[in-house]
This record gives structure tokens, sequence and C-alpha cells, in this order.
């Protein structure tokens, strides 16, 4: 739980709405991680006097106009601390200067990050802006951690849910938290009887949730910047899948490989494959595509279907080398494991042995195709894969 | 054979010469004309020439004027009068005109919004302008809800739709809102009964968004004729709207026939199956080539049909494969298909359910054969409108079956021809629907004290919900703070929001196989109940109450079940009476009692069983009839019961002329001895929990319902009285047609 090291004070309150600010320190830590490092992890741009985290509670989870958001909590550097501001609903008749605050507060930001806000917290809060006959706030960027952490995680923890990834991946799992179904529930109760301390427990729950996010958005820039030493369990797939939308496509390649070191079903491998070699395409290494199918083909040598497809790409990489005579070597093989599969297609399900036959009737075109080519090679395009080849 | 010798030949032939009890021919009307209104931006004229549209319909015309002049309209057309027009030439205008307008189109399905926007693209194609018109439905993906959200000119939706997705979201909707200028709502008198009721709220609360958002939209409608037009788009939009019912556009001479089978059983009343019948009638038209359509009320009906089609297209030497099905369920793809074949003449023969009713596009066919009565008026002349060219001859023909309404038309066939008695009815006010709207408001904008929606009953349903825990009152107004989505458990098809589940076990995967709504559970799904799901038996081996569940089970049997349902009345107010009819709030209770299993040929009682269910109460509102026993001192008790009974059926059974509903939507029940009254007394009641004024106007109805129940069972061409007129005669006895007429003669003085 947070709270040493944070004094939380009552900033504001009346006409509804109560303001209670806590602020941590750089060397306040949250199960492995300390706020000063994860803020250093994330400043890349030097804008981080301009990043706001935010996290909402509301009266429902459904969206929609009818749903309040009746805390938000903000989290921001002011330069010593991370200062957590927490704009609390007293009365839903609150909500305009509930709104003018927040106005206020995101105001100078650039910069939004949440975790699940594009979809639920953020469209909320601009429907309540609009309801309120009020601009709502704008930002050059808005960051959304559920995306990047869904990748990085999702496949090794089986969720990715931030009470899951706190505990996993910051090493600070909550105790005695209240279950986040449960807070609307406790909201309407407290509307009618007006027992402020029945919210105190929801108030501790966000603040933990935004540190959490802070903490994690550390996390993800530390790991996004130097995934081969990240120190923690992570999904390699989904973290090559980022690193390379990031452009750095041998990190990716690296990633995508210790990927195949756990893919171990046909399905995985095929689907970490393609992933793989496009990497090293998109790093301008189509050899190192073909080599990459052409290790996987010496690797998988049972004669499946698997292999089959293996040796299809291995053809096609080659004939796009214009290796013509490989890229027939490959397809006949490709086509006798299939054709010896369908021999035996008394066991295989309808659907599948008709997707087999397919399989079978494009590799014999390719291989028609290619023999053509080899027959009578163009001189024109003989040449050309011979500059080609020269200058790989 | 052209279709004028073939219609000699009906004429003519005894074989059906007889059989047809009304033949009217109308003649050719031609097309009257305006010219483009002054006031029509030149964009829009020249759009229209390269459409080849010189002139407009003189009802076009009129309502591009009454739309500028500031005026709410409905216009009340025929099939295929260009009334499309109507509002798009307004709508178009104004957005020519500039100041970015927008409108938003509602139909009552998605098929027919999706048929409107491929026409309405056609005109803007033609318009060389930027116009954004996109259809808002279940379908449409995410990016391009965004799209049309910010650009959509005119969003073409549909009422659940804007109920559940498009109102409870309306800051996101803020553009259209801002701007919305005009609604368009298509297919009017489709909005009746509880879906009218239902919609009238959508309205309301539409309003009150535009409201908020500063706008104020105007209204043009469109309706098929029937008895109320009017008044009923004034009880839909709680304002009063101009009727525009003179339609310009041009039509060649028709023939409208009502064709009833010969009976083949005189003491029992039983004629020839129409499907058979019309397919004789048909098969002349197939044999002349002419391009037919053909109704059925079921999609079994519509089935048979073809295949009968088929056989007969082979006898005339003709490829069955120009006979086609067409009904929900094909696949868009297949009807497509079948419309292009229909507008290039290679199909000739098409057997539809209602489902080309609403309005999509085949062009105009020569004949329409409607093998049964379609359920009202307004859907007879829509259906028999298919048939129909601007210039050549058409026939259109109503094909009666045994049912008694059916029986009726055909024996009374002037209430097709004169000015229509159905009325279209709803009660935005009805409890139930306002109390479900009225959350459904909340959630979209706080409701203010003082602030009106509906009736007067408002602050009740209020403090109910703030009961319930759905609402908050804080500062003048009331918020909404329960977590669901209010929108999502409110169907505006449906009074009852709940349903019993029916799940096959046959397979060892369990399967649900459909729905039925918890009212009718009793009888559809008791245990060891037979239960017919499209035309497979399923037994229900376990009905779960309490989780709203039946289990049932594929069988192969030779009888099916019949539920003993008793019901009783209890009024718990009297809103009107005169003399002996009344009307009023009545708890209707339904105990289950036995099943009996009845040999599927013969109809013969081959055992029965228990039903172990709870009795449900459904709170509503009916209308009574009293036959004073003093009155009829000549019968017994068992005559009096059996007369009752016969009363009940020809009034149920007559009802749906008057009210545009499904005899479902009515129950009936009759008391030797009503607490009530004190007296024999026939009740029929809404099926609908509180009830859509469909009792009201029966009651308004009290003496021409006898009237017409009288002449019904007289007109009947049985001689004791059969299920057409009276009801099962096995049951009530042979006296009953003669007791029942008694009754219906003489005894009763509702007026
Ligand atoms: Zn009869």
């Amino acid at each position: 739980m947070i709270s040493p090291g944070a004094a939380i004070t009552p900033a504001a309150a009346g006409d509804g709405v109560e303001i209670l600010r806590a602020g941590f320190g750089p060397g306040h830590r949250h199960g492995r991680c300390a706020v000063g490092d994860a803020l250093r992890a994330i400043d890349d741009g030097g804008d981080l006097g301009r990043t706001v985290w935010l996290d909402t509670e509301t009266t429902g989870l459904a969206g929609g106009t009818g749903t309040y958001a009746f805390l938000i909590g903000l989290a921001y550097w002011d330069g010593g601390q991370l200062v957590v501001e927490q704009l609390l609903l007293r009365r839903l008749s609150g909500e305009r200067r509930l709104l003018t605050v927040l106005a206020e507060r995101l105001a100078g930001a650039r910069h939004l990050v949440t975790f699940n806000g594009q979809r639920f917290d953020w469209p909320i809060i601009e429907a309540r802006f609009v309801l309120a006959r009020q601009r709502p706030a704008s930002f050059d960027a808005h960051t959304d951690l559920i995306y990047p952490a869904r990748r990085l995680w999702h496949r090794v923890l089986g969720t990715h849910r931030l009470s899951t990834l706190e505990a996993e991946v910051l090493g600070a799992p909550r105790s005695r938290d209240v279950p986040g179904w449960e807070i609307p529930g406790i909201y309407v109760r407290y509307l009618r009887d007006t027992d402020r301390a029945a919210l105190d427990p929801i108030l501790v729950h966000n603040r933990a949730d935004l540190l959490a996010l802070v903490l994690l958005h550390g996390e993800v820039s530390r790991i996004l910047r130097a995934p081969l030493d990240a120190g923690v369990a992570l999904d390699w797939e989904g973290t090559g899948v980022l690193v390379g939308r990031r452009g750095a496509h041998a990190v990716a390649i690296e990633c995508f490989e210790r990927a195949m070191l756990g893919a171990c079903e046909p399905g995985d491998r095929w689907r970490v494959l393609q992933k793989l070699t496009r990497a090293h395409r998109a790093a301008g290494d189509p050899d190192g595509a073909r080599r990459r199918w052409e290790a996987e083909a010496g690797t998988w040598t049972r004669p499946d279907r698997f292999r089959a497809h293996v040796l299809e790409e291995v053809a096609k990489a080659r004939a796009r080398q214009h290796e013509i005579r490989g890229a027939r070597a490959a397809v006949t093989e490709a086509l006798s494991i299939v054709d010896g599969l369908l021999e035996e297609s008394g066991s295989l399900r309808a659907a599948r042995a008709a997707g087999m036959a397919r399989l079978a009737d494009r590799l014999r075109a390719r291989l028609a195709r290619l023999i053509e080519r080899d027959r009578e090679p163009s001189p024109g395009r003989e040449t050309a894969g011979q500059h080609a080849r020269r200058g790989a | 054979m052209t279709l004028e010798q073939i219609l000699d030949a009906y004429r003519t032939r005894p074989r059906f010469a007889r059989q047809f009890t009304a033949w009217r021919t109308f003649p050719a009307k031609p097309a009257q004309v305006a010219e483009f209104p002054e006031a029509m931006d030149a964009r829009l004229r020249h759009a229209l020439a390269r459409c080849g549209i010189a002139q407009l319909y003189t009802h076009q015309a009129r309502a591009f004027a009454e739309v500028q002049a500031g005026r709410d309209i409905v216009v009340v057309t025929p099939t295929a009068s260009g009334k499309t027009l109507c509002y798009n030439l307004p709508v178009l205008d104004a957005i020519l005109r500039g100041g970015g307008p927008r409108a938003l189109y509602l139909f009552p399905t998605k098929a027919l919004g999706a048929d409107q926007v491929d026409e309405l693209q056609q005109l803007i194609r033609s318009l060389e302008v930027e116009i954004g018109a996109y259809t808002y439905d279940g379908d449409t993906p995410g990016d391009a809800r965004r799209t049309i959200r910010a650009a959509g000119h005119i969003v073409v939706t549909n009422p659940d739709m804007l109920h559940t997705a498009i109102l409870p979201h309306h800051t996101k909707w803020l553009r259209l809102f801002e701007n919305l200028r005009y609604v368009v709502l298509d297919e009017l008198h489709h909005y009746r009964g509880v879906f009218g009721s239902h919609l009238a709220n959508v309205l309301r609360r539409l309003e009150r968004i535009c409201r908020f958002y500063g706008s104020a939209p105007q209204f043009i409608c469109c309706s098929a004729t029937i008895g109320n037009t009017g008044e009923h788009a004034a009880r839909l939009l709680e304002r009063p709207v101009a009727v525009l019912d003179e339609s310009g556009a041009p039509s060649g001479e028709r023939t409208v026939a009502v064709y009833n089978p010969p009976v083949v059983n005189p003491a029992l009343g039983i004629r020839r199956d129409a499907v058979r019948e019309s397919v004789a009638v048909a098969e002349e038209l197939l044999k002349g080539r002419v391009q037919t359509i053909f109704f059925a009320r079921t999609r079994l009906r519509a089935e048979l049909l073809t295949t009968y089609l088929r056989e007969a297209a082979r006898r005339q030497h003709l490829d069955p494969e120009a006979v086609c099905g067409y009904r929900a369920g094909y696949l868009p793809s297949e009807r497509r298909t079948i419309e292009a074949g229909l507008r290039r003449g290679t199909v000739r023969a098409v057997a539809a359910t209602n489902a080309l009713e609403l309005g999509i596009d085949i062009g105009h066919l020569s004949a329409a054969v409607l093998v049964g009565y379609p359920g009202t008026i307004a859907s007879t002349w829509q259906q028999m409108g298919r048939a129909g060219r601007r210039a050549d001859r058409s026939f259109a023909v109503l094909v009666a079956t045994s049912g008694a309404l059916d029986q009726f038309i055909a024996t009374h066939p002037e209430y097709l021809f004169e000015q229509p008695v159905e009325q279209a009815r709803i009660n935005p006010d009805n409890l139930l629907v306002l109390a479900s709207h009225v959350k459904c408001a909340a959630f979209e904008l706080p409701l203010r004290d003082g602030e009106t929606f509906g009736p007067n009953t408002l602050p009740e349903i209020l403090a109910y919900l703030e009961e319930e825990g759905v609402l908050h009152h804080e500062d003048n107004a009331w918020h909404y703070v329960a977590e669901a989505y209010p929108a999502e458990g409110v169907s505006l098809r449906s009074a009852s929001p709940e349903n019993v589940v029916i799940i096959d076990t046959t397979d060892p995967r369990p399967r649900v196989i459909g729905e039925i709504d918890l009212p009718s559970a009793p009888a559809f799904v008791h245990e060891d109940a037979i239960y017919i799901h499209l035309g497979r038996q399923y037994h229900v081996d376990r009905l779960d109450w309490d989780e709203r569940k039946a289990y049932v089970r594929q069988v192969d049997v030779d009888y099916y079940t019949d539920a003993q349902i008793a019901v009783g009345v209890r009024v718990l107010e009297e809103f009107a009476r005169e003399r002996d009819a009344a009307h009023g709030e009545a708890a209707v209770t339904f105990r289950p009692t036995i099943f009996k299993k009845l040999r599927l040929a013969t109809h013969e009682n081959v055992g029965f069983g228990t039903i172990h269910l709870p009795e449900t109460t459904l709170h509503t509102t009916a209308a009574w009839w009293i036959f004073p026993r003093a009155r009829v001192p000549e019968m017994d008790t068992d005559a009096l019961e059996g007369a009752l009974l016969g009363v009940a059926h020809a009034l149920h059974n007559i009802a749906p002329l008057y009210l545009m509903t499904d005899p479902r939507d009515v129950g009936s029940t009759v008391e030797i001895r009503s607490p009530h009254t004190g007296e024999p007394t026939v009740t029929l009641f809404e099926e609908i929990p509180g009830g859509v004024g469909l009792a009201e106007r029966l009651f308004a109805l009290r003496g021409e319902l006898l009237d017409r129940a009288a002449a019904l069972v007289e007109g009947c061409g049985c001689e004791h009285g059969c299920p057409s007129c009276v009801g099962p005669v096995l049951e009530l006895g042979p006296e009953a047609k003669r007791r029942t007429l008694r009754l219906l003669r003489d005894v009763c003085v509702p007026a």
C-alpha cells in the first residue's frame, strides 16, 4: 500500500468538490521501483513537466452520458516531487466546478497518460465537459498503456489487468484493496447517506492506481528502450512487435528469435516466423529472411504440413532472388510432402484435406511457373538477377 | 394469353367465377404533375433532370412547399408513388443552401434503411456536391462510425439504434444534434402497439436532447393509408401534423378481387386449402407468362407455395428456376439476385413473406396474389400495390383462408374498399413503457424538477425510481446513478422484458433454438409439452421457471399438446360504462391446469397430464360486454356458456380488423356470473402489460363490434357453427351458432 512518505492534505473543499493532494519524492518506492527511476526512464523528450497521468472512478462501467466520473485522479511532476491530486465530487451538483478545476489543471499539459483511458476514462470526461457546456481539454498525445501492456505481458501472465501488472511487474501486490466492481455502489450509497468516511477506501485505491500507472509507464519505457536486458518476464513476440514499430528492427529480430525458442507448436512458430522474416525485410535484409526460412527448414524436418508451408516460403524467397533451381527443389519437396499427406487423407477431416488439396494445387502452379522460368530464362531478367545477387 | 384474356377467363369459367366475392376495376389514373417549385435550388433541378425527372407529382411538390413553410407533415401515399422524393427534396435543398443542417432518417428495419441510402446516394451523385449520407446500424464498423458522427449530413438508422446507441451517447453526436433540422419517419403506420408506444417515448427523448443542443427539428413522415393517419402521427409526435393524402402518381387500369376457395365440407364449413387454391388461380397467370408476386403470411406457407408453383411452372413448360422464394432468412446476396431477376424479367413468379412489403425496390409486377389476409388493410393494399405498372393493366387478388377474419373479409369485401376502419393505436403513457424511458431520459440528461416528459404521472415514476436506487434527487434535478446502461434492458419491440430461453439438448452440445415471452411460456413450454419450432417437434423435458429456461429434445411423435389455462379477470377500476359495455383496468390471472395430447390427423384425445406451474398475473386494460341473465331465460347454464364462448370467439376474431394488431395481442374470457358485473360477461383484454390503448378503442366500438361479429357468424357458410365463426362446435354443441347469434343480436345493449 502507498502512503508512507505521502502526506495527504485536503487542498480545498466546498461547492460539492473536495480536492486532496499527496506528494511522493523521487526516492519513494512501490515494490521494486522508485518514483525517480521511473520518471527518468519516461523522460525522453524532456517534456515531463507537461505530462499528466489520469485515472477516474465512475458510477458505471458501461459508459454513456449517464455515467459520472465522481473521482478524477491526476499525477504530475512539479520538479521536486510527484504530486497526486484527487478531485472528488461530493455532490453531483458540484460537477461544473469539478470540471472547471480539472480544465485548469490540464490547461498546460500536452501529454496524457492513462491505462485504458482511450476507450473508457477520457470519452467519459469528454462527455462530462460537453454536458456542462464546457470545452474539453485537448492534448498532443494520449498514451494508453493498456496497449503496450497487453503486448508485453498478456501471454505471459494470462491477463493484462493493472492490479496483476502491479503485483507481477512492479512487485507490489495490493492487500485489502476495494474491488473495482464495488466502487459505483459505494459511491451511490454515499450520495444518500453522505457518510464521507465510506469513500476513503476508494481514494486509497485511486491513489494506488495512479502510482502504479506512473511506475508502469516507467517500466514500459525502460523495457522498450532495451528489452534484451529488461530483467522481467516478457512476451518476446509482443515485445518484438512494439520494438519493431519504433524502428529498432535488429532488436525486434532478436526478440522474435527468443520467442522462437519458446514456440513449439507449428501454429506459433508460423506466426512468429512471419513477423521475424518481415522484420528482416523491414531492416533491408531480404537475404536474412531467406536464410531464416532455410534455417527453419533445417530445424523442422518432420514431413508435415508446416514443413510444406516453410518450404513454400523458402521457394518464394529463393525465386525472388532468382535462384530458380533452389526454388524448384524446395517446391518439389513441399509437393511430395503434401501429396504424401493427401494419400493418407482418410485420416484427415474433410475441411483439412480440402485445404491441403488447395495447397497442393498452389504448389503445382508455382512449380510450373518455376519450370517455365528455368527453361526459357529471359536474358534481361537473368542479368538483373545476377546484378541483384552481386549487389546483395 | 394476355392478362385481359386471363381475367375474362376467371370471370366466365365456372371453376373460378363463382368463387370471386369481389371484383372491382379501377380506371387508369393519369399523373398529376407540378412544375419544380420556384424555391428549389437550381442544382437540385438539374440533378433531377439528369435522373430523368422533369416535373414533380403534385404530392411531392406540396410536401416540398409544406416543409418549406415549416410544418410537420405526414404524406399518405400508395406503394411506389415516389414518396422518397417527398423527404429527399426538402432535405437536400436545405443542405445545398448551406449552414450545415443535418437530417436523421428512421426506418423500421435495417434492410429498408440500407435500401434508402442506395437510392439517396444515386440522387446525391447526380448533384455532384459532397453530401454525406450514411447508414448507421449494428453492422457499421468503428472507424466508419466516427466519420458518420463528424461528417454525416444525413444519418439513416432505425429506432432501436437511436434508442440504444445514439441518444445515450449524444455528446459524441454533438454536431448532428446541434444542427438537426429534419427527422424523417417512414412507414409511420408500422409504429403501432408496443413498438409505437416505445417510439413515441424515444421521440420524447430525442426532443429533449435537441432542446439541450438548441435545435428543434421538423418532422417529415410517410404512411400507408390507415383510418387515423393524422391522429396517429399527432399522438406519436405529440403535436399537430399536416396530412397530405392526395397522390399525384399515375396508375394503369387495375382489377382488385377477393377469392374465397370452394367449400368442401359444408357441415363443418371447411374450404379448400388457400395455398393449393392460389396455385390453381396462378397457373393461368404462369401460362400467360404474367409476372406475379405471391405473399404468404408464414415462412412455411411461402416455402410450400414455391414448391407447388415450381410444379405448376413445369406443367406450363416454364423453367422452374423462374419461380423463387423470398423471405427473411435469405442472404442479402440471394435477395439482390432475386430482385435483379425480377427487374430483368428472368424471374416470373416470386413467393414472399411480408419481407418485401416494406418497400424494397423490385420494380412493378403485373399481378399480385395474397395467400391469406395479411392481417391489416394497410398491408393488404401495400402488398396489392406491388402489382401496378404505370401504363398497363394489373391484377391483384386476395385468396381467403378458412380463418375467421379471412372469412369475414371474403364475405364482406366492402371493408377493403371503403374508408379503412382500422386504426393504429399507441399508448405512450403505458406505465411500464414510460417508466423505462424515464430511466433512459435521466441517463441522457438529468431530469429537472418541473420538467415534463409525457403525462403528469412523472413525479410518481421519479419517486419510484429513486426508491429503486436508479435515480438520485439533488439540487432540483434527478440524476441517473444506477450502474446498468438502461437502454440495454429496454427492447422497443416487446412490452415484457422477460423471456424463457428454449434450449435444445438433442446433441451433446446444447444450443439455444429460440425464446418465448414469459406470459406465453406456461401454455407452450410446460413440461411434457410438444413444442413446434421451424416445423420440427420438440419434447419439453424440463422447464426451469426461476432460471427462465426450457430444456427440449427433438422427437417424432404423432400427437400435439394443448394446454388448458384457466383465465380469471378481476376488474380493478372501471374507466367508463355505457349500458351493457364498459372498459377499465384489470388483473388477469392465468392458472395452467392440464394439457391434452391430441392425435395430429384426427385431433382425437389420446391422453393428458397436469401442468405444475405457478399462476401468473397480468395487469392490463380490458373491455367487457354484459349479457343480462334475465334476457335469456330459455338457456340453461351449459347452453349460455357455449353461446358466450361463441361470442368471445367471434369478437376476438373481428377485433383485429379495427385494431391493426395480431390476434395474439388480445385475449378473451367468459364468465357465467362475473364478480364485477354480476352477470354473464365476455371480456377482451390486452395481452400487453398496461395495455397500449386497444381496450379503449374496443369500448369505443362496442356496438359496431357486436354487429360485425353477428355478421361474421351469420355470413359463415357452415350449418351449426365452425372454427371460422363461433369456434370448435364439438365443444360448444350444435346449437351454438343460433344461440351465439341470439346473444349478439338481442341481448347486449351496448349504447
Ligand atoms: Zn361457421
